[in-house]
């Protein structure tokens, strides 16, 4: 055994075997970029920040059933609702406390009208802590901000549904 | 029916004792077999129109409906087999045709017998896909919403209507697919017990319009309660979130309110969220208010007091006849240990006799559930609904099972049941001693001097008198003196005829009496018996005090209205503990001490039928507010005196009801005829959406037919 060390270190047979597994990388396909001029592509499944849609007409989807914060397992999502004007159901007040949310997607799973949905967006950040509040006016402004690149994204994912 | 033969039925294999004449859906609900059903009620007629409970009878060619089976000796039935399953998977099948799949909008969902059952029996997909059916929705008016499109025709409601309410407002018209429940012309519901076809509707069809898409059931808190609204002491479930209350529903006690509440018991705390809520002790400087600490205001109160009892001055105290009996019994302790004789809680009694009033306390000496099976009621000065709507239902249930409901009253009042005769004229009081004097003719029993001579001076009683009369005589029968017996001018003479009538026809005798606790506010007086010259409400108006102060209540809940304000005005300085700010006290209060209404208290309260009940809302009010019982307890430190303590005082409450309840004694003498007023017919009229101070501001109950109707 003794022998068999010996040769070893003195051909740096060990050494040599190293180097050689940096030199195959190093002529390898790259999977890192430079974030943030280059940015990796995302599934359409990918569940980011969360939004709450519209319909063509304009008019909230959101009819405050109040399932996704039942099933919400961070409790993040606080809802108030009242009868509108019109007589339907909608809410006053919808408050995601984007610091509890874990971006599971129980809540797109339990939404019966396709309201609350989360887009692709990772990338945002807030400066105060007030801020990790996300209302009702936000969450539909997110809405309408990414709405076709959302819809797009939901509609390639509806197949494996 | 009434063979008591028991009889053998074997139910999923096991065999169970039932008794002849039983349904089947009775016997299974008894041993703890589920058999779905949707029309089946305990409490109402049986229908067996909805064919949910469908199960599988050996030797019966098809399944039968459980709730409309009777049990037979050796019956075998089976409810989970495959064609009992079968059976109500179709049946859930049809029902589920027409009913729409809003269950996210709609407000019974999470608590749903049809929801629920369709996760049991329901298919996976429809098979259906002709056009829905959808149907024109009635507006019942401000309390009960509907959305007709998801009745499933089990005419619950309609049951209740004719069966319980007595008045049918709910009815269906059209015939099968077509059929529709309906007012038939549009009106509002205004029964005040309608609000229980909310509980009733097993699905969202009928649901409770204030409270209307703004919770979902599994985010609500229940808290076990009892109405404040009547001496009935119903038991009510409150259902709240974020420490705030938003609906209320019934708790089911068979000993007082069954499965019912009224509809005040149910919409009436909507008054406690009142933009006029006083939130800070105020206490008055020239001519507004400033707002001040509460410890402020009562060293205030304190220094006030103080300052009376140094100079001899007068003190006068009034409070609500429906705080809880802690309340009432701290602060009667407190008067009693300061030598202040001037306290009284009765507001709506038209007539004081003191040495009467204090030696009988009125109450029932029956329980409510045996109202139900008296044969002969006597229903005097009293709008039985408006006043009790519990004990009103009661007296129905008896009448349909033919006992005989007489009534004598200054008006004719509306029923939901017969009434067999009806004395009802200007002259009633009188009609009452005609009455009586034709019990003594009939029993022949020999009275005191004073009485025969009285009713010596009275006509002689017609044939009408005479049948009541003998109606009375016999067993099983009951007097209820009414609210507005009690606020009349001759309330003592009233009393006094109805209590030597019942001891003449030894009928049992049930007192109403005003707020939902004035028997816990007589328990000082009960123990200390006689201890003082205590002087009542009528004498404390009469007279000017230098120190007045008001408890719980406004002077829109006394019948003396009037007489109140001037006595505000005329005292030196008012104290106001008070819930709400109005107008007069504006005007003429010199401190306002906020206090909890009996939402946010706790404590108990003991009804007619003497029943102490214990009820804590402290889950509901939020910590930061003193409760009723420490605001009194910080007036003793301040006065440095002692109080007794919560266990003490709960000690004596025992003693006070067991004195009262072991009283068997009735008043048997006419009363010398008191100079009392007569008291203004709009002062009397009960509105029974005005009676205190929290249901004045109940915004849904401000809305129906009889909260518009209000002065």
């Amino acid at each position: 055994m003794k022998i068999i060390q010996l040769i070893k270190k003195l051909t740096l047979i060990d050494f040599i075997k190293g180097f050689i597994v940096t030199l195959k990388a190093f002529f390898r396909r790259k999977v890192t970029v430079q974030y943030p001029e280059v940015k990796t592509p995302l599934s359409p499944r990918f569940r980011g920040k969360l939004a709450l849609m519209r319909y063509d007409n304009g008019e909230e989807r959101c009819i405050a059933c109040k399932l996704c914060s039942a099933v919400c397992p961070a409790q993040a999502i606080t809802i108030e609702s009242e009868e509108r004007t019109d007589g339907s159901r909608r809410t006053v007040k919808f408050d995601i406390d984007a610091f509890k949310c874990i971006y599971c997607g129980f809540c797109e799973e339990a939404c019966p009208v396709d309201s609350i949905v989360e887009t692709n967006i990772f990338e945002y950040h807030m400066t105060e802590n007030q801020q990790r509040i996300q209302t009702k006016e936000m969450l539909l402004a997110t809405g309408d901000q990414y709405r076709d690149q959302t819809i797009e994204n939901k509609k390639k994912d509806s197949r494996y549904r | 029916m009434s063979d008591n033969k028991k009889i053998i039925v074997t139910i999923d294999g096991i065999e169970h004792e039932a008794q002849q004449g039983q349904m089947l859906i009775e016997l299974t609900d008894q041993t703890g077999t589920y058999v779905p059903r949707f029309c089946y009620h305990e409490k109402l007629s049986i229908a067996a129109n909805c064919r949910m409970c469908l199960v599988e009878v050996e030797n019966s060619n098809n399944a039968l409906p459980a709730c409309a089976t009777p049990v037979i000796d050796g019956m075998v039935v089976k409810t989970k087999s495959k064609s009992a399953k079968t059976a109500q998977e179709s049946t859930m099948e049809f029902l589920l045709i027409n009913h729409p799949l809003d269950c996210p909008i709609c407000d019974q969902g999470g608590e749903c017998e049809l929801q629920d059952l369709a996760y049991t029996y329901g298919k996976n997909q429809s098979r259906f896909d002709i056009q829905k059916q959808t149907k024109k929705n009635d507006d019942l008016g401000p309390l009960v919403s509907t959305d007709m499109t998801r009745c499933i025709m089990c005419t619950r409601c309609v049951r209740f209507g004719t069966e319980i309410a007595g008045i049918q407002e709910l009815g269906t018209i059209g015939r099968g697919e077509d059929s529709n429940i309906s007012t038939y012309v549009s009106q509002t519901v205004d029964h005040e017990l309608s609000g229980n076809i909310i509980d009733l509707c097993p699905v969202g069809a009928l649901n409770n319009k204030p409270y209307r898409y703004t919770d979902r059931t599994w985010e609500l808190d229940q808290v076990e309660s009892i109405s404040p609204h009547d001496c009935i002491g119903t038991n009510i479930m409150v259902h709240k979130k974020d420490d705030i209350i938003r609906r209320i529903v019934p708790k089911n006690n068979p000993d007082i309110n069954e499965a019912w509440i009224a509809d005040r018991d149910r919409f009436g705390f909507d008054g406690i969220y009142s933009e006029d809520r006083v939130s800070n002790a105020l206490i008055k400087s020239d001519k507004d208010f400033d707002e001040s600490k509460l410890s402020n205001a009562i060293d205030q109160v304190v220094e006030h007091i103080r300052s009376c009892e140094n100079e001899n001055r007068s003190i006068a105290v009034l409070f609500s006849p429906s705080s809880s009996t802690e309340e009432q019994y701290l602060l009667s302790d407190l008067c009693h240990q300061l030598g202040i004789t001037a306290i009284d809680s009765r507001l709506r009694q038209g007539e004081f006799i003191n040495d009467l009033d204090r030696r009988f306390t009125p109450h029932m000496n029956i329980t409510l559930s045996e109202v139900d099976t008296m044969k002969n009621t006597l229903v005097i000065g009293s709008d039985l609904r408006k006043e009790t709507p519990i004990l009103a239902h009661r007296v129905k249930k008896s009448a349909d099972s033919g006992a005989l409901i007489h009534s004598i009253n200054a008006h004719s009042s509306e029923y939901h049941f017969k009434i067999d005769q009806d004395l009802s004229t200007d002259n009633w009081v009188n009609n009452i001693g005609l009455v009586l004097k034709a019990a003594i003719n009939l029993t022949k029993n020999h009275l005191p001097n004073n009485i025969a001579d009285h009713l010596d001076l009275l006509d002689e009683p017609t044939a009408e008198h005479e049948k009541v009369a003998a109606s009375m005589c016999q067993d099983n029968s009951l007097i209820i003196l009414g609210l507005n017996a009690y606020s009349n001018h001759k309330y003592q003479l009233i009393r006094s005829y109805v209590h030597i009538l019942a001891s003449v026809c030894k009928t049992n005798l049930c007192e109403l009496s005003e707020g939902s606790n004035t028997i816990g506010a007589s328990i000082h007086h009960t123990i200390n018996d006689g201890a003082e010259n205590i002087q009542n409400t009528s004498e404390i108006l009469q007279s000017k005090h230098d120190l007045l102060i008001m408890y719980g209540f406004e002077p829109n809940d006394t019948i003396y209205k009037n007489e109140l304000i001037e006595c505000m005005k005329s005292a030196n300085s008012l104290v106001v503990f008070t819930p709400y700010m109005n107008e007069h006290f504006q005007q003429y209060a010199d401190i306002v001490i906020p206090i909890n209404t009996h939402y946010e208290s706790d404590g108990s309260m003991i009804n007619l039928e003497l029943r102490n009940q214990t009820f804590n809302h402290n889950q509901i009010v939020s910590s930061d507010q003193f409760s009723n019982v420490e605001v009194l307890m910080s007036l003793y430190q301040g006065m440095d005196m002692q109080s007794k303590s919560i266990d003490e005082i709960n000690e004596s409450i025992q003693k006070g009801i067991e004195i009262i309840m072991n009283s068997s004694e009735r008043i048997s003498l006419i009363p010398k005829v008191t100079q009392a007023k007569p008291i203004a017919e709009s002062a009397i009229e009960f509105n029974m959406y005005n009676i205190d101070n929290v249901l004045r501001r109940s915004k849904p109950l401000q809305q129906t037919k009889e909260g518009i109707g209000k002065e």
